[in-house]
């Protein structure tokens, strides 16, 4: 890429100057534009809707194509943001929780998605577009905690105390994630067990090629998402300490000018 | 007759739950991603080209 | 930013990457905002009204024999049962009759209301409600399809195997 000044025209694909894209994230971009085209028709056209079954669902199927792997897109993005936190905790250093804080927003995005496409799926094969069983339940509570960790992160100005209560939260949030999971498991739910456990002949050919191809799609979706999420937490943490830097400056100055007067 | 109508209109109905999930997820992916790297652009202003390591400038 | 020069001392407001002071901070230590913090006790009713529920969930449903078998404790309690639709449900008034089987055990379910798209013989429901005054059956008012893609119709023995992996 060539550089641009402010002051010269950008080409049409060259880089932002003040973005948060690079040469990685763009490659990776371009690329995952291409493959969620490639799935969208492998998804929609190309895989046979569900067949034979007293419970077939027919073409409804493919909103699993997309369901499984943006639950397991959040999984991993609270995952990562629990890791950082206890890397922030251990380390102090700011990189870590700007990590852990940009990991929480994408994966409450891919929350949001989990439960609109999960309701749309339990309205047409349960019958409801929301039920208090135990997956669902321990999900809306997952949600909720992680807003809460945003709001956390919103309520503390001193950027250390943020950080540490942030790690804090960040740690105690990821107890639920497991229990999200495993909850199909431990209760009985209205919810199916988790279907990649046994894939064998419950879900078949194109149709497994389509979920799996989701759930690679979901985690390089993730990737990219994280790159310029981080990015854009790690300029607003420099900003935001030259700003402090700056008016503790100011500060001292009229400190000084005063004891001068005196 | 009937049934075969029934059945289409079953399957009419499938697909729109199925077109409206495939819209949420890549229209929320999509606007999210786009604020993201809005913010990004506009919050980049505010600090100089070499504290942006991922910068090629 | 190791390999980065130090640029603390530029005059275009270079940025110190090294921790501050905590006696620098300290004053701000105290200071909050208070919308988020509105918001973060908000979360927190909602996170204790999530964990009633939860309460409610880790006892999800009972299965057709447990239902049976606890019939005098339960009394006129609201509950939801689950089993697997035996035969054809037949519609009577306002309401629909049907058989749901779990575990050998087979209950009457009077269901009014409206029914999931996919209800029919041999799909694994869980209804809502409670038994009748006479016990002999059970009035549903939510019916939902409990759908486990592991059961197929054209292997009926794969029902013993849904009652055994149910609980």
């Amino acid at each position: 890429m060539t550089s641009s000044t402010p002051g010269q025209r950008a080409g049409r694909f060259d880089m932002h100057p003040d973005g948060t894209a690079s040469h990685g994230s763009r490659v990776l971009g371009s690329i995952l534009l291409i493959a969620v085209a490639i799935f969208l028709i492998v998804a929609l056209v190309a895989s046979p809707p569900d067949g034979a079954g007293a419970d077939a669902m027919g073409d409804m199927v493919r909103i699993m194509y997309v369901h499984v792997p943006v639950a397991i897109a959040c999984y991993t993005a609270f995952m990562v943001t629990a890791f950082a936190s206890a890397m922030y905790l251990w380390k102090r250093t700011e990189g870590w929780d700007c990590l852990a804080a940009a990991s929480v927003e994408v994966g409450i995005v891919f929350t949001v998605l989990t439960l609109a496409t999960g309701s749309i799926w339990g309205h047409t094969a349960w019958g409801t577009w929301w039920e208090w069983d135990p997956r669902l339940t321990s999900t809306a509570l997952m949600f909720v905690m992680y807003l809460g960790y945003l709001a956390l992160r919103r309520a503390v100005v001193d950027p250390q105390s943020r950080a540490k209560q942030a790690a804090v939260l960040g740690l105690i949030s990821f107890i639920n994630v497991p229990i999200v999971h495993y909850s199909v498991d431990w209760w009985r739910s209205l919810h199916q067990t988790a279907t990649i456990g046994r894939l064998d002949p419950t879900i078949d050919g194109l149709k497994l090629f389509a979920l799996l191809f989701g759930m690679v799609l979901a985690l390089l979706l993730y990737a990219w998402l994280m790159l310029h999420r981080f990015r854009l937490q790690w300029v607003e943490t420099q900003v935001e300490a030259k700003g402090l830097d700056t008016a503790l400056a100011e500060r001292r100055a009229e400190a000084v000018a005063d004891g001068g007067v005196r | 007759m009937i049934a075969v109508l029934n059945a289409m209109v079953l399957a009419a109905s499938d697909w729109s739950y199925v077109a409206g999930a495939y819209i949420i997820v890549v229209g929320v992916l999509a606007t999210y991603s786009a604020a993201v790297i809005i913010r990004g652009r506009k919050v980049g202003k505010q600090l100089p080209a070499k504290d942006r390591r991922w910068s090629s400038e | 930013m190791s390999d980065q020069p130090d640029d603390r001392d530029l005059d275009d407001g270079g940025l110190d990457l090294t921790p501050r002071d905590v006696d620098v901070t300290a004053k701000r230590n105290g200071r909050r905002r208070w919308a988020p913090l509105a918001v973060l006790g908000a979360l927190g009713v909602v996170i204790v009204l999530i964990l009633i529920q939860a309460g409610d969930a880790s006892m999800y449903f009972k299965n057709a024999d447990e239902a049976v078998a606890e019939k005098e404790t339960l009394g006129s309690t609201k509950f939801r049962i689950q089993g697997t639709v035996l035969g054809k449900p037949v519609s009577e008034h306002d309401s629909v009759v049907f058989t749901i089987q779990h575990g050998g055990v087979s209950v009457v379910v009077r269901h009014t209301g409206s029914e999931p798209a996919l209800f029919k013989a041999g799909v694994p429901v869980v209804a809502e409600g409670r038994w009748n005054d006479s016990g002999t059956e059970f009035d549903s008012e939510k019916l939902l399809i409990k759908h486990d893609e592991n059961y197929k119709e054209e292997h009926p023995g794969r029902v013993e195997a849904d009652e055994s992996s149910g609980t």
